[in-house]
């Protein structure tokens, strides 16, 4: 898709209202002044390369009005800078991620005073803005994960933490997935086994149990059962059901995120589980153990950062495509999706990227997603860290792009020796010390008592609102689910905003006032629905006994 | 101007981190000079003139385009693929439902 055709003209704006502008921060500030008068305007961002021309315009005009209008309630300013355009994408993508990621779905641009590289930061944010809006989670995805994680807890499973002795590592660290380019490079895997740790990432298993090759590590991160382009293809244990046979699971050592069902723990004798960031299992778990960030969408994601924090000096991805040549070649040969569902997966084409081996590629947007939260992990990794992309599918930014043939290692390393990165940093503790102090039940007592002040914001405006307060509700709701224990941040607000981002974005993009008007009292009207079968479900779930 | 510069900057102090105001006094204007006339004013970069007439000229001219041809970014949920577009089929059809009771 090119994006310079989304970028029009004639958004909808009601009675003058700007939820976002994003400024080019060049020019001595008059603009500034003319704007807030002319539009309401709730949330500005004014980024440039540096603060020279923020600072010239303090010589020239007053800014004591403009501060003031945005110190209101629902209201920001924001200065942004960096004399790299993609970094300074990045500070405005997190900067509006603070404050509401739905804004990234509608932004006004005043182009003052514009160059190559305003132009460019601006192809940056918009390329980069849908992910703002991805993966923000939801009630019953947060809930499997918080009963998943009290299970695996209480079945005593060995747990991953860092602590203060984590130096380098010089083993070479194969991380394998199943995308296509992995037929290519199985034979060197395969040769080259005793001379790295193999890690293999979901359906990568499959590919290395068709080839007679048994990784160190498996990981898992899929809680739910797995459902790819509709298609129901079961638990994580079912799949892997298939190649639990002739003791092929023996000595492969399990890794799964804490999220997953425990039977998928229990079909390997020796596992380890670690925890994710941000979410709703790893809430109930103390600060003191490590809770890995950017974990999703694909187990990929979660073997990436985790590899990345152990200070792995050489880290190779294979299979790791994240787009496609061919859409009908989608995964590897030897992967379930290819040999049980070849006829039903259609990726479709999101966007085109540059190839890691030169070309251009195709990707969908969850694999866009892949390629851009592994970005998003290298680009603040340990320097001493090298990682090398030997997947013949999307480039990778912040990796070496490498073929297999071009790599040459020469010290073998003893099962043992490749086992020691990972488990050294494994123990088995006392339940009791893991989870925080505060029991599973207050925490969803805190999560209740959110809830029936979000029904009273709701209750308070269901009848009266319209398109013109939509906007500083959605804040209000947004600010208040911000401020709490990630318990209610995972429950209710992935939920809460993927509903309400829709809603903007469908508003936004009518210019049918009256059916808006409709269309966002029903909005209030599912999010109460919404917080009434919440609350319901809690105390079914959690305090009935009680 | 150093006045309405010190004035500005005392404000700035109270809204902004100290990073930013450490980075904000170390900027270097050297390059600039300014020429107040006929209640607007002229800036240049230097000899170039930054803007075609005088700033607060510019700046409303703009202002007024943007006024009658605001410029906006709309993503598109139909576009994002399966994952969004699956979760929009079944709002929609939630929003029907009710808009229907």
């Amino acid at each position: 898709m090119n994006d310079k055709k989304r970028i029009y003209s004639g958004l909808n704006m009601y009675e003058n209202q700007i939820p976002f502008m994003l400024i080019s921060g060049r020019g001595a500030g008059f603009h500034v002044e003319q704007l807030i008068k002319k539009f309401e305007i709730f949330n500005l961002i004014i980024y440039d390369e540096n603060l020279t021309f923020v600072k010239l315009s303090m010589h020239l005009i007053d800014w004591e009005p403009i501060l003031v209008y945005f110190s209101q309630k629902c209201r920001t300013i924001s200065f942004t800078y960096n004399s790299n355009p993609e970094t300074l994408a990045q500070l405005i993508l997190y900067t509006v991620k603070n404050i509401n990621p739905m804004l990234a779905t509608n932004i006004y641009f005043f182009n003052h005073l514009m160059n190559d590289f305003m132009k460019r930061v601006i192809e940056e944010v918009l390329k980069d803005g849908f992910l703002l809006v991805l993966g923000l989670g939801f009630y019953d995805d947060e809930i499997i994960s918080l009963e998943n994680t009290i299970i695996n807890i209480n079945n005593n499973y060995p747990i991953f933490s860092l602590d203060n002795n984590n130096k380098m590592c010089d083993i070479p660290l194969f991380i394998v997935g199943s995308g296509p380019s992995i037929d290519n490079d199985i034979e060197f895997i395969k040769k080259n086994q005793d001379k790295a740790i193999i890690c293999s990432a979901g359906t990568g298993i499959s590919v290395l149990y068709s080839n007679g090759i048994k990784p160190d590590f498996h990981f898992e991160g899929e809680r739910a059962p797995t459902k790819l382009n509709g298609i129901e293809t079961g638990l994580v244990e079912k799949n892997l059901s298939l190649y639990n046979k002739d003791g092929y699971f023996d000595d492969i050592i399990f890794a799964g995120l804490n999220v997953l069902h425990t039977r998928v723990f229990e079909l390997f004798k020796n596992k380890f589980l670690f925890f994710r960031a941000s979410d709703c299992g790893s809430s109930v778990v103390s600060d003191k153990f490590t809770k890995v960030k950017i974990t999703n969408p694909s187990v990929l994601n979660a073997i990436v950062s985790l590899s990345v924090i152990l200070k792995f000096k050489s880290i190779y991805l294979f299979g790791a495509d994240s787009g496609f040549r061919d859409n009908t070649k989608h995964h590897s040969k030897d992967s379930l999706y290819y040999t049980e569902h070849f006829n039903e997966i259609r990726p479709q084409k999101f966007k085109t990227i540059e190839g890691n081996f030169g070309g251009q590629i195709s990707a969908d947007v969850v694999l866009s997603w892949i390629r851009e939260n592994i970005e998003a992990v290298l680009r603040i990794k340990n320097p001493e860290t090298t990682v090398y992309n030997c997947s013949d599918g999307a480039k990778i930014k912040y990796t070496k792009p490498l073929r297999s043939s071009e790599i040459k290692l020469t010290k073998t390393y003893t099962k043992k020796q490749k086992q020691e990165p990972f488990l050294s940093k494994v123990k088995t503790y006392n339940k009791n010390d893991i989870f925080i102090h505060e029991t599973i039940e207050n925490t969803i007592l805190n999560v209740i008592r959110d809830i029936e002040v979000l029904e009273q914001i709701c209750n308070k405006y269901v009848k009266s609102i319209t398109v013109r307060e939509l906007y500083v509700i959605i804040q209000v709701i947004f600010d208040y689910i911000k401020q709490k224990p990630q318990a209610t941040k995972s429950l209710l607000g992935g939920t809460i905003k993927t509903l309400s981002i829709y809603t903007y974005m469908h508003t936004m993009a009518s210019m049918d006032n009256e059916k808006n008007n409709e269309f966002v009292k029903k909005y209030l009207q599912i999010l109460l629905d919404f917080l009434k079968h919440a609350k319901e479900d809690l105390i079914n779930r959690f305090l009935q006994d009680k | 101007m150093e006045r309405l510069y010190k004035k500005n900057l005392e404000l700035f102090k109270l809204k902004f981190d100290k990073n930013f105001i450490d980075d904000l006094q170390q900027s270097e204007l050297s390059a600039f000079s300014i020429d107040s006339k006929n209640n607007d004013v002229d800036i240049y970069f230097g000899n170039e003139k930054i803007y075609p007439f005088g700033a607060k000229k510019s700046a409303t001219l703009q202002v007024d385009e943007f006024i009658k041809n605001p410029k906006s970014y709309s993503m598109a949920p139909a576009e994002m693929g399966d994952p969004l577009g699956e979760f929009q089929d079944k709002y929609a059809k939630l929003i029907e439902q009710l808009l229907q009771r």
